[in-house]
């Protein structure tokens, strides 16, 4: 076992993990923040996207022990109290969910876009969202959604 | 399944001491975007995992003293996007690392971590291998340096001995109006793996070719570097006939399986169409740099 | 009208029927916070894991549990004998189909755990439970199965070739049911008379379902109320609990709970009850403890009923101005190992009945027999037959406009069934009550600025690509409405609730549900809740499937409006001191007729909470529990117009234009109802261009993971255009049509015709789904060679 210790949405959190433990195990299993989703064991479909150091990373494709001493922002770290962040605002207007399953990761891969890329087109949004896989929406509100939350 | 030791070194000579004295149960971790996938189908079960990402050198991207680049073996391709001037200079080397997964992935795959794991579909190779980049390996014996096309040696295998790390890329100086490209095919029948990839490097003196490499991916147990493709290219003004001698070239180099993801014929065939496009794009960049 | 009253019908309109109303629940799945399964978590709950047969045939000897159960942190091992000896029942299929000659759907009832054989890979053999997760993963793979290997059969046409492995012996030439609907003879004759035939082979592919959410259950057991409850995402918990009770339990439905949270998507696959959900149910009683399962994707891709997998020859037969005079599909559907309890009818009775599309088509015969095969069961996905039929009509159509060298669309509207022959009855048996197909038409191929295809096409040849263009003109049969709750109950706090039977799985029920309920009873919106989930709460419960939902649970929730407006009537009378034949109910208000004194259902509601002092006779609340009794199937229809690019270089597609006019009826939230043909078209996308489950000659899956099997992505799929030409249906009390499934039925036929389209001036007659680049490049070749 390994002792591991992280700031998750701002607090200060550690555990006991076996070594072969993924981030997203952690996040779920140990901390209960149950947001972030598991969709997939080939790190394909981005349910379980998070923010490492302000990065978005699928947190399937790290071990726990990698993250010791990482910044981490889930899902639920993102809203500020009441206030839905633009994103998350910008997917209920714009109807960018159905499930909502692969929706956690969806919305902290596209927020990390408009950090790295404020304004981006029609085409840099679809290829950057590559790695998340929708099976319900079509995709077409989720660019709704990231364009409206580009424009705020 | 029994337990899995964890290690994080944070020089080269401790990785390689652990990795080494582990014999075969340890498993290098740079990206981890393979490692964990295989570890999680069962397909791996180590021992040790050895994370290189906090040895320094490993994850360095330095000017070499000859104006080349050398990038440590764990550097993401995220990371040498927000290079200064690496992009500029290699810009087929960078697109191959950026189509290795999603951006998530990308952020933590590493052109090292694609080299070792063997594939012939590995996108970050064949650029590397157009560029003429040389590996830095290093083991209990000591360093050495090899070309890059000659450390795999076939699907899931390399040249590595036992115990040895891969440690950087060394990629030469460029000559003015140099510039390389990567294109890719995917079968789209499943999600990220190549049926052909095909990095060009070229150097143009006006119109004219005047150097040129080609490497081919995922039509051969391993990554190709293929000549007679080059040659087709070089002292020409990349006109039709050249093109289409230096696809043949490439149709011919080709050795592929017949898999699910796509047939000999296709392969082949598209192989030739790639490295058409592939030449394109490159001396378009050339001519512009 | 006062003030009050016009704000009061101001709000109602901002959340009545036919508004774009934002979802209620998306807050919460937003902030992460939704429930699905595998986030509940009960106080001292194991872990199961599934040992799954690596043989997609063979005899099953003994399972050796010795080592595994001495594994760190095991609990138990359950076998097939274990819940044999428990006295466990099988999962069955009670379809009233019938054979050509009259026989019922011949099958073996699925135990949850195999005993003798096992006949897919991925059959589940055992379930070893451990403290964790992780322990009984370990565990499981220490579990030894002997089993002696026979041959295995995956493709229906040739399971029931003679001589073919044999899954059951009590079920000859591995068929199910071999299915005949309409006059052989007549239909020949009709083909031997006419003055063209199209006749095509079509596959319709094997597709893997993908929920995003791995299918997950929590089972546990009150030993003192000797009562289970399952948590499961499933698509009804109704007919889940009467399911697992009846079959499998023995025992009385209320004894069964079953509680689904959110689910992660589904699309027919999450509908039926499978092995793993008896396995925990039976674990957590056997051990006094919750017992929870969840699936990995691999594990998905393996367990999951899989969808399509039919193979089938589809033939038109036309007069000489192109009239269609009969319409003949034959084939095979492959059901897989096991038939869950639908899975016979899309090759058959759903095959006949969507076949016929928009079209004047005097006769139909449909020949198919479902098969079983060494591979995953199949079951409903998407449409369940309604977008195949549709495919095959439309590629049929397309086809035989080429040879005849008759415009597709001219071909169209000559066959066309027109308002004026409205209703209709079709050959197939269905009745049509409502609909304007030519406008449709019309009005799609306007959307599609038509006229400037051919300079688009023009400009594609400039880049060294191949344009085409395709119409998929599609009709869809949905379920009919079965028994369904409609449940409104005034809560303590203000809130009102709607129980009913359907359940969402990414639809969003609850808005337009509450706007339904909002509009008829003015009871404000923000305050209208949804259960859906929750056995214990219903009393009749259909589930979603078919594109039903709106149809069924809309109905039920206005019929049952009208039970608490007859209350609210007696009460409001009773209170105004006036007869009940005086108080009319306007604006979410009952009225003294002719004066100002009104009460809303609200203050009524609260009036009856703070207790109101009311003659024995009379109601004590609004509350009602109803059944709404039945509604036919309604047929949404619409025309799909897709335009893309071919590289022939490469074979690769891209869909550049894609149009659609959907009729769903009356349409009681545009923005959800967008939503559904947008993720529809994308599915059906995904099986035209990208998705395949390929098995090889030894029955092991090949495409077993999101490495082998694509499904599409952002980057894949363009934008839509999104248009509506409404034509209330006129057989449920609302005028909904159903759009769940629409979408698949729109966008196989348009993309694949468009593909077609796109090389045909090289000579190329048809492609299967998948076209792959691969596909597309190798057509291009041999019509090039020929």
């Amino acid at each position: 076992m390994a002792t591991v210790s992280m700031t998750v949405n701002g607090k200060s959190v550690s555990g006991e993990v076996e070594p072969r433990t993924l981030l997203v195990q952690f996040i779920r299993e140990q901390l209960h923040l149950t947001g972030t989703h598991v969709g997939c064991d080939t790190s394909q479909c981005g349910a379980c996207v998070v923010h490492v150091n302000g990065d978005s990373v699928k947190s399937c494709t790290m071990l726990a022990v990698q993250a010791d001493g990482s910044d981490v922002t889930t899902i639920e770290g993102l809203a500020n109290g009441d206030t839905l962040h633009p994103m998350q605002e910008a997917f209920r207007d714009n109807h960018g969910l159905q499930c909502g399953f692969c929706t956690p990761g969806m919305v902290m891969s596209a927020v990390d876009l408009l950090k790295k890329n404020p304004k981006p087109s029609e085409g840099e949004i679809r290829e950057w969202l590559e790695g998340n896989i929708c099976r319900c929406t079509g995709y077409h509100n989720i660019v709704k959604a990231v364009q409206q939350a580009a424009q705020a | 399944m029994t337990d899995i030791q964890y290690v994080a070194p944070s020089t080269l000579d401790e990785a390689v001491g652990a990795y080494a004295a582990a014999k075969g149960a340890a498993r290098i971790l740079a990206g981890g975007t393979d490692l964990l996938v295989q570890m999680r189908a069962g397909m791996v079960k180590p021992g040790l995992i050895v994370d290189i990402k906090k040895v320094a050198e490993l994850s360095a991207i330095e000017k070499t003293p000859e104006g080349g680049f050398r990038i440590g073996a764990a550097v993401s391709g995220a990371v040498l996007e927000e290079h200064p001037t690496f992009g500029k200079v290699w810009p087929g080397v960078l697109e191959g690392l950026n189509l290795i997964g999603s951006t998530q992935v990308q952020g933590r795959a590493s052109a090292g971590g694609n080299l070792c794991n063997g594939s012939p579909a590995a996108d970050s190779i064949p650029g590397l291998v157009a560029a003429g980049a040389i590996a830095t390996v290093q083991g209990p014996n000591g360093r050495r340096n090899i070309p890059v096309e000659q450390v795999p040696t076939g699907p899931g295998k390399t040249s590595l001995a036992p115990g040895e790390i891969l440690v950087s890329f060394t990629l030469p100086p460029r000559p003015a109006h140099s510039s390389d490209a990567y294109l890719r095919m995917i079968p789209r029948t499943e999600m990220d793996i190549a049926v052909v990839g095909c990095a060009v490097s070229l150097t143009m003196d006006g119109d004219t070719c005047t150097a040129a490499r080609v490497s081919l991916g995922a039509v051969a147990p391993t990554v190709l570097l293929v000549e007679d493709a080059a040659k087709a290219l070089v002292l020409t003004k990349l006109d039709d006939a050249s093109l289409d001698k230096a696809a043949a070239a490439c149709s011919a180099a080709c050795n592929p399986i017949d898999d699910k993801r796509g047939t000999i014929a296709y392969r082949t065939k598209v192989a030739g169409v790639l490295l058409k496009r592939t030449t394109a794009i490159a001396a378009e960049r050339a001519k512009g740099g | 009208m006062d003030s009050v009253v016009e704000d009061n019908q101001l709000g109602m309109m901002k959340y009545g029927i036919g508004q774009p109303v934002t979802r209620s629940e998306d807050p919460k799945l937003l902030r992460g916070e939704g429930n699905y399964t595998d986030d509940v978590n009960l106080d001292g709950q194991a872990y199961g894991v599934m040992v799954r047969s690596p043989y997609a045939h063979g005899t099953l000897n003994g399972i050796d549990t010795a080592e595994a159960s001495t594994a760190p942190g095991v609990i138990a091992i359950l076998t097939g004998a274990d819940l044999d000896a428990a006295g466990l029942g099988t999962m069955k299929c009670g379809l009233p189909l019938k054979g050509r000659d009259g026989s019922p759907i011949n099958y073996v009832p699925r135990p949850a755990l195999a005993t003798d054989k096992v006949r897919y890979v991925g059959d589940p053999v055992a379930i070893v439970i451990a403290e964790t997760a992780t322990q009984a993963r370990d565990a499981a793979e220490l579990v030894e199965l002997d089993i002696d290997p026979l041959p295995a059969v995956t493709d229906a046409r040739a399971a029931a070739e003679a001589g073919a492995p044999q899954l059951y012996d009590s079920v000859s030439g591995n068929t199910a049911i071999d299915f005949q609907y309409g006059d052989t003879a007549k239909v020949d004759t009709a083909f031997k008379e006419a003055s063209h035939q199209t006749r095509l082979n079509i596959r319709n592919n094997r597709i893997v379902v993908s929920a995003m959410e791995p299918r997950s259950a929590v089972g546990s057991f009150d030993a003192a109320s000797e009562g289970y409850t399952l948590n499961v995402g499933c698509q009804g918990v109704f007919g889940m609990m009467n399911t697992l009770a009846k079959q499998v339990f023995n025992i009385e439905p209320e004894k069964m709970h079953v509680v689904t949270g959110n689910v992660g998507g589904s699309f027919g696959m999450k509908a039926g009850a499978y092995p793993e959900y008896i396995c925990v149910l039976h674990a957590a009683k056997v051990l006094g403890r919750p017992v929870k399962w969840t699936d990995d994707r691999s594990g998905s891709f393996l367990s999951d009923c899989h969808g399509r997998d039919h193979d089938m020859t589809a033939e038109l037969a036309l007069d000489a101005d192109g009239k269609f005079t009969a319409l003949r599909i034959t084939g095979y559907g492959n059901v897989g190992a096991f038939l869950t309890a639908v899975s016979p009818m899309m090759p058959t009775m759903n095959t006949l009945k969507n076949a016929n599309s928009v079209y004047r088509l005097p006769l139909i015969e449909v020949a198919s027999k479902a098969v079983f095969t060494n591979t995953t069961p199949v079951t409903a996905y998407r449409g369940a037959g309604r977008p195949e039929a549709n495919y095959y009509m439309e590629r049929l159509i397309e086809t035989a406009a080429r040879e005849m060298g008759i415009d597709a669309i001219e071909l169209r509207r000559r066959n066309q069934i027109l308002p004026s022959e409205i209703p209709y009855a079709a050959a197939n048996g269905m009745n049509y009550d409502s609909g304007d197909f030519p406008t449709i038409m019309q009005k799609a191929v306007e959307a599609s600025d038509w006229d400037g295809f051919a300079a688009r096409k023009a400009e594609s040849e400039k880049r060294g690509k191949l344009r085409g263009r395709g119409v998929g003109c599609y009709l869809e049969v949905t379920a009919p409405v079965q028994e369904e709750m409609g449940g409104i109950r005034f809560e303590e706090n203000g809130d009102v609730t709607i129980i009913t039977g359907t359940l969402d799985y990414g639809q969003g029920h609850w808005t337009p549900f509450a706007q339904v309920l909002h509009q008829k009873l003015g009871v404000p919106f923000e305050r209208i809740r949804l259960i859906q989930g929750d056995s214990a709460e219903l009393i009749a419960g259909g589930g979603t499937g078919g594109s039903k939902s709106i149809m069924a649970s809309g109905a039920a929730i206005l019929e049952a409006s009208d039970i608490v407006i007859d209350k609210g009537k007696k009460i409001a009378a009773h209170v105004f001191e006036t007869a009940v034949e005086d108080i009319v109910f306007e604006g979410g208000a009952f009225q003294v007729a002719g004066t100002d004194r009104t009460v809303t259902v609200t203050e009524l509601a609260e009036q009856l909470r703070g207790g109101l002092d009311l003659p024995e006779d009379l109601p004590r609340d609004l509350s009602v529990k109803h059944i709404f009794d039945a509604a036919p199937s309604a047929f949404p229809n619409g025309c799909h117009v897709c335009e893309l690019e071919v590289d022939p270089d490469t074979g690769v597609v891209e869909i550049d234009r894609y149009n659609m006019v959907n009729d769903f009826g009356t349409v009681v939230n545009p923005l959800l109802v967008e939503g559904q043909a947008h993720g529809g078209i994308v599915q059906g996308l995904g099986q035209a261009l990208m998705e395949n489950a390929v098995y090889d000659s030894e029955g092991q899956l090949q495409t077993g993971s999101y490495m082998d099997y694509a499904v599409p992505r952002a980057s894949d799929v363009p934008s839509f255009t999104f248009a509506t030409h409404a034509v209330p249906a006129t057989t449920n009390p609302l005028g909904a049509k159903g759009c769940g499934e629409a979408g698949c039925a729109g966008s196989l036929p348009s993309i694949m015709n468009a593909l077609v389209d796109a090389l045909a001036p090289l000579g190329v007659k048809h492609i299967d789904m998948p076209a792959t680049p691969e596909k597309v490049w190798a057509a291009i070749q041999s019509a090039k060679a020929a």
